[in-house]
């Protein structure tokens, strides 16, 4: 899928005086490790730097988006609650693991992971106090997301959101009723955890080019969220199904971002070589476009039912050539 | 016991009726002051302007709600 004609990278909004970087703030460059910083999106009310635009593309977006924003908002005031005083023993994490993850599933994920809560994956200054993520994941609809980027594809991404955050919502409800502490997180700007490297790390695929995602089954084309929980589970390890190799010869997702914002190569990122976006480009093409989300679509892991051959056909070739 | 401090000692109602609160501000915030703002953006975008997001832009976050008091 290749966007018909994408509205051209000039902006009829700025900043009169431009705020710091994005990517000095993300750490782009940065040799040392360390935590992520707050830059755009933020649900803490703590200051970031881009909160002018972040607020500016809040209300500029069309009500059937914010519509589920705000459906959102309402139940994820469930996101957290009582533990229930009684606690269900553990003595096998990896059955407990099954469990969860059946429930998962049989409430509506389509993906599901588990993986302990690292450093990586949490915000400067923050600290959920809980263990174990179980990350879930749910499929966008293509036929929505076609419409990438226009309003029609970012309703289907808050929509998908909201349907994620119920799933996650009541996943920890679950939890807690066993007795075990656990909250959801189901906004997609929380400002305490970093849902991509826990779904890395919870064997949900791998970080592509485009900074987002792949996954086999669905290739970017779905979206996150997660419970936090102490309960014992046992760990996912991640995958490799071969993103790298495709990413590193591939050049779909940087040929078609309008504000050429995908760089070719890994960027050295706080202390770690990776896929990474241009910040400072990204931004104000995915405010124009109430979220954008054409790298995600154009990706060819992201084309239905095309995930599984190519993993298998580009480790077939990595193993050929190890031979 | 709670997951966390945030979810302490309030009943079910207080929260909810806070939170409906929050989002009624948010609300106005979309269509009153939103709606000021998309009309004055779209403006600027016809005459080839620049509407200048950290002088004439918004004061209030969609997402105050879920902020902690």
């Amino acid at each position: 899928m290749r966007p018909a004609s994408p509205p051209p990278p000039v902006y009829a909004f700025g900043y009169r005086r431009p705020p710091e970087s994005g990517n000095a703030i993300n750490g782009a460059g940065e040799a040392h490790r360390s935590r992520a910083r707050q830059v755009f999106h933020s649900s803490s009310g703590d200051p970031i730097a881009w909160k002018a635009l972040d607020d500016f593309f809040s209300l500029i977006n069309p009500w059937g988006v914010v519509k589920h924003v705000l459906f959102n908002t309402w139940q994820l005031r469930r996101s957290d609650g009582p533990v229930a005083p009684r606690r269900r023993e553990v003595p096998d994490p990896a059955a407990m693991a099954r469990e969860v993850k059946a429930l998962a599933r049989e409430l509506g994920a389509d993906v599901v992971g588990v993986a302990e809560v690292g450093e990586d994956a949490l915000y400067e200054g923050r600290n959920p106090g809980l263990r174990f993520a179980i990350v879930i994941g749910r499929a966008m609809d293509r036929a929505e997301m076609v419409h990438a980027p226009q309003a029609r594809a970012a309703a289907e991404v808050m929509r998908s959101y909201r349907r994620l955050a119920r799933v996650a919502i009541r996943l920890a409800e679950r939890i807690r009723g066993w007795g075990w502490p656990a909250r959801a997180y189901g906004n997609p700007n929380s400002t305490d955890i970093l849902l991509i490297p826990l779904a890395v790390r919870a064997g949900l695929g791998e970080l592509g080019k485009h900074g987002s995602m792949i996954g086999v089954e669905h290739g970017s084309n779905f979206r996150l969220a997660a419970v936090l929980t102490d309960l014992p589970l046992a760990l996912d390890a991640p995958v490799d199904v071969g993103v790298d190799d495709v990413c590193s010869v591939c050049r779909r997702c940087v040929d078609d971002c309008p504000p050429r914002a995908i760089f070719e190569e890994k960027q050295l990122v706080r202390g770690e070589r990776k896929w990474y976006v241009d910040f400072d480009k990204c931004i104000p093409y995915f405010v124009k476009t109430y979220g954008c989300a054409i790298c995600i679509e154009v990706c060819p892991w992201s084309e239905p039912g095309r995930g599984p051959a190519l993993s298998e056909r580009v480790l077939a070739v990595r193993s050929a050539r190890a031979r | 016991m709670h997951t966390l401090d945030s979810a302490r000692g309030e009943s079910r109602l207080v929260r909810d009726l806070k939170l409906l609160g929050r989002m009624a501000a948010m609300l106005y915030g979309y269509f009153v002051v939103g709606g000021r703002l998309r009309r004055e953006y779209r403006r600027c975008e016809r005459r080839g302007q620049t509407f200048w997001v950290d002088e004439t832009g918004p004061t209030r976050h969609r997402e105050e709600p879920l902020r902690h008091p």
